[in-house]
């Protein structure tokens, strides 16, 4: 399995290089978001794939992440054996892809991912839990929709969420006087929550 | 005041500057300190055992998901109950009691009250998780890393209650290599390859083990801070250095176990977490001057990544002031 992407400028750090197709192939399926000016990036895939096999090219519409999350999972339950799949698309939507083609039951060696840019991301909120879509960049601020709380994005990312990890910009300054805190008993640590 | 006999002082005696490296050494063998001694056993009972448990406990009841364990590791989570059974039993049979009769298995934890008659590899005998009920008997943390068919280590089962500001709920299922993703100069240096090739290499019968040190992020000996909490706890170092209030800062030690289990071949990855203040740290006058010097010499993005980069100067003064006799 590859993941790349056409800019370098990514916390992914993915290669701007296409990515070969997955080999061994009887039948392909080609997902992508580009627009007509784009497709030569497909047209070159699809030079690589044998005249024995089948190949499908679906463009993938606007879709929020779970709304896709269910479109590719439908797409990899109705497949066979020699099956394999190629997306070429927006960040996000290429790592939600891989991620539910993974949890669908692909094998990584039977996918390629390549990235074409970053024009919006998901971020979790390990606080509550949520993830939430947006178009801020790693290093800035989102309030999350869950719990409201305005959160920094981390460059760290999960390629089983598709998400970017987020936490929150607050500080407490001094929690409690530290006269005396060392003789306090630890006992009150989840009181406090 | 947290004893510190256990405290396992993490720098060699002649040591002065930072090195970053994976600094492992095989586990179990007891070092010596300038207050006690720490390592002689993998799972380190102190007075805080209890207190620890039971806090555990209560995180686990409030966020289940703390605990996570990917498909397939199940049996890995009862040969870690094993050897958490067996050990505790063995060095502590004043209060640890493990029966084998059979198929069938009795325990007795008397410190922690907990009993349980059950037959390992039977979830319905255990009536939970077995990797849950092996974490709360031990005062660390446990993570369970398996090796996936591309090669790669993966962190397939955990239960995480005392981390240093992650979140296990996010990096749950991930690769050693994604993992490492925000360590400043650690992918890029190789260090994850390195530390890969040598986690593969950890058989049965050699553990190791390694201290890794950061200052805590709460100000206090609060053992919960995982990102999940860090409204509770995230605080402002300006401020300390505003109120030259130095005895809030922690000096967090992290004691860390690889364990090879025989049978499941799954590592275990166990931290322990030790807190120091910087009161303590200042009055044992081998410690504060080779703390000063080190933190003196650790480079910028290690020591932002380590929670101190804008109040070391003030830090660094502050510890080579001996304390008035």
């Amino acid at each position: 399995m590859s993941l790349t992407m056409s800019h370098a400028d990514s916390t992914l750090a993915w290669p701007c290089e296409m990515p070969p197709l997955p080999p061994g192939g009887r039948v392909y399926t080609i997902l992508h978001t580009l627009d007509t000016a784009m497709t030569p990036l497909v047209e070159r895939w699809c030079e690589t794939i044998a005249d024995s096999a089948e190949t499908h090219i679906c463009p993938l519409t606007d879709l929020d992440p779970t709304t896709l999350r269910l479109h590719v999972h439908a797409i990899v339950a109705a497949q066979h054996v020699g099956w394999r799949l190629a997306v070429v698309a927006d960040e996000l939507t290429a790592i939600i892809c891989r991620a539910e083609a993974i949890a669908a039951g692909l094998l990584d060696d039977e996918i390629t991912v390549h990235a074409t840019a970053r024009t919006r991301l998901q971020m979790y909120c390990p606080h509550c839990r949520t993830l939430t879509v947006t178009t801020r960049a790693p290093g800035e601020i989102q309030a999350c929709r869950g719990c409201q709380r305005n959160l920094r994005i981390r460059s760290h990312v999960s390629q089983t969420l598709g998400a970017y990890l987020a936490s929150d910009t607050a500080s407490h300054g001094k929690e409690r006087s530290m006269a005396g805190a060392e003789d306090a008993p630890a006992q009150n640590e989840r009181s406090m929550r | 005041m947290t004893s510190l006999d256990h405290f396992p002082w993490p720098f060699a005696p002649d040591e002065r500057d930072f090195h970053y490296t994976v600094n492992v050494q095989p586990a179990g063998t007891p070092q010596r300190t300038v207050l006690g001694e720490w390592g002689q056993s993998i799972i380190d009972v102190d007075p805080t055992y209890e207190y620890k448990s039971s806090l555990r406990r209560e995180i686990l009841h409030d966020e289940p998901d703390r605990a996570f364990e990917g498909a397939g590791m199940e049996p890995a989570g009862w040969e870690y109950l094993m050897f958490v059974l067996t050990t505790l039993a063995d060095e502590h049979p004043d209060w640890a009691h493990l029966q084998r009769n059979g198929s069938e298995v009795s325990w007795r934890n008397d410190r922690l009250d907990i009993s349980a008659v059950f037959s390992p590899g039977d979830r319905t005998t255990l009536g939970m998780s077995p990797l849950v009920f092996a974490a709360i008997q031990v005062p660390s943390d446990v993570l369970l890393v398996r090796e996936h068919g591309d090669g790669h280590l993966y962190l397939d089962a955990g239960v995480v209650t005392f981390p240093g500001a992650w979140s296990a709920t996010f990096d749950a299922g991930m690769s050693m290599h994604e993992i490492h993703g925000p360590v400043p100069g650690f992918s890029s240096a190789g260090l994850t390859d390195r530390l890969e090739r040598f986690m593969k290499t950890v058989t049965p019968d050699t553990p190791y083990r390694r201290v890794n040190w950061a200052f805590s992020g709460a100000g206090s000996d609060r053992l919960d801070t995982s990102l999940e909490s860090k409204p509770e706890w995230g605080w402002d170092a300006d401020q300390l250095v505003r109120d030259r209030d130095w005895d809030r800062l922690r000096l967090r030690l992290e004691l860390e176990h690889l364990i090879r289990l025989p049978n499941t071949q799954v590592l275990v990855f166990d931290i322990r977490t030790y807190f120091a203040s910087l009161r303590q740290i200042r009055r044992i006058d081998p410690w504060r001057a080779q703390l000063a010097e080190i933190l003196a010499s650790v480079p910028e993005d290690i020591a932002t990544y380590k929670g101190f980069a804008g109040i070391r100067q003030p830090l660094v003064e502050h510890l080579r002031a001996r304390v008035a006799a």
